[in-house]
């Protein structure tokens, strides 16, 4: 079989190993319930990597050049998760106990996910991208992530200064208008930004790129090898997206665990991080004061990388060969700074505040999808300006 | 594939993974065992009072002296 013989053997082999003794030993610290959340991060990592589902690519194509498939891709994620998380989160579809991820509606928000959209032009990667790309063995993109992780514990430090700016409190649309309302609200306007897309793209180019598209590799033979199409990666982030709310109890999260790591870092640096107002009280204390491997957002940051990391060696795509100049390395200090920065002002990134807080139904959600996406304008701007990528015209 | 890459990533990886682990061994103490005697009366656990030397060792070594 041509795909089995292009894997890396080794590498595979390696990830496996590791995944069966992280799960055991998160089974046997903490619980079964732990150890399965590792496994859903892995399925994500897969996702992630096999669909080449990125935010940043994705935004960066529609603006330079109006090709949408990805951005389609995700908007079918929102609704699809609309659908089954509100009601979820909303006590209606069962006895789960579930919450939303709600954040509030004001300043912090504004400013945070602005800059986390030119972060991630900057920086090469979202908050998924950076992960599910270093699991890919890609070296710029561990640099990102470490300034992601500084970044974000910057952020944490800061953090109760912009919440003294003005705000409008958190805002639940499912507790504003009923759960179904919502639900409707959020598809209604969904489908007139696919459509809006999808028209633009069609403007530009006289067709659509497809969602899903066939390939010589059968079913099964693609599922392990890849590539997937991108309706394959919406169908898998809903299914894996869905098992950590039932799981985990709230929705899939990224950027915490960040800030945690870059202060528990800190504090062994002897910083006074235990002083910063953020560490101080609720889960982030509590965090602070725990094993890594309690917090659920770390247990499944480590999930996946080490999936991404897998699919890449399955794919034979494991740490692809690269060349740094020294405007990249720049741009992904200053991309990951701007991540971190902007996911902590923005209580998450584009999954834990975008996708999160649009499917569980709150408004910080919208806002931080309009001041992402603006973000992203800019830093598309900067990129052309600082010669990271070339004019549409002679890149084509 | 680059080895160069490889090498760094799993580098970088390594230091994570023993990072965390250190982090773990900091807030994760283990919890104080109970004492053979306690969790089972009756039982002796005092080597010094066995007939024979603790099993594998030459019977004139014994951890009582030590």
């Amino acid at each position: 079989m041509s795909s089995a013989r292009q894997s890396d053997h080794v590498t595979v082999m390696i990830v496996v190993t590791a995944l069966f003794g992280a799960a055991l030993f998160l089974q046997h610290e903490f619980s079964l319930q732990q150890a399965l959340l590792l496994l859903v991060g892995v399925g994500l990592g897969v996702t992630l990597l096999h669909a080449a589902f990125g935010f940043t690519g994705a935004w960066r194509s529609y603006i330079r050049d109006r090709r949408g498939a990805g951005i389609r891709a995700q908007l079918l994620l929102l609704g699809l998760s609309s659908m089954l998380f509100i009601p979820i989160v909303a006590g209606v579809a069962g006895d789960y106990a579930a919450s939303a991820a709600l954040g509030p509606v004001g300043v912090s928000v504004l400013v945070g996910a602005l800059l986390f959209g030119i972060g991630m032009q900057l920086g090469g990667g979202c908050g998924s991208g950076t992960l599910f790309t270093v699991g890919g063995g890609h070296v710029r993109m561990l640099i990102t992530l470490a300034f992601f992780i500084v970044g974000a514990t910057l952020g944490s430090a800061h953090l109760h200064w912009w919440l003294a700016l003005p705000d409008l409190g958190r805002i639940s649309l499912p507790e504003r208008f009923g759960w179904w309302q919502a639900v409707l609200l959020q598809l209604l306007v969904l489908a007139g930004l696919y459509l809006w897309v999808k028209s633009s793209e069609r403007r530009r180019h006289g067709e659509l790129q497809a969602l899903h598209h066939g390939a010589r590799r059968g079913g099964l033979e693609r599922l392990v090898f890849g590539p997937w199409p991108l309706s394959w990666g919406v169908a898998g982030l809903l299914l894996f997206g869905l098992l950590t709310l039932l799981l985990a109890g709230h929705p899939w999260t990224i950027t915490f665990a960040f800030g945690l790591w870059g202060a528990k870092a800190a504090l062994a640096l002897g910083l006074p991080v235990e002083s910063w107002p953020y560490w101080q009280s609720g889960y982030a204390s509590t965090a602070l004061h725990s094993s890594v491997f309690a917090d659920t957002t770390s247990v499944m940051d480590i999930g996946i990388i080490l999936g991404a990391m897998l699919a890449a060696a399955l794919a034979g795509r494991f740490a692809p060969d690269s060349r740094m100049r020294g405007r990249d390395l720049a741009s992904a200090v200053l991309g990951g700074l701007l991540l971190g920065y902007g996911a902590r002002l923005a209580f998450g990134c584009n999954i834990g505040a975008l996708l999160a807080g649009i499917s569980t139904g709150s408004l910080h959600g919208w806002l931080w999808l309009v001041a992402g996406f603006s973000g992203s304008i800019i830093g598309v701007w900067l990129r052309l300006r600082w010669r990271l990528d070339q004019p549409v015209e002679a890149a084509s | 594939m680059s080895t160069k890459n490889r090498i760094i990533v799993g580098t970088a990886l390594g230091i994570a993974t023993i990072a965390a682990l250190v982090d773990h061994t900091r807030y994760r103490v283990p919890a104080p065992v109970a004492s053979v005697e306690q969790a089972q009366p009756g039982f002796e656990v005092n080597p010094c009072s066995l007939d024979a030397a603790p099993a594998g060792l030459d019977a004139n070594i014994s951890p009582c002296s030590l």
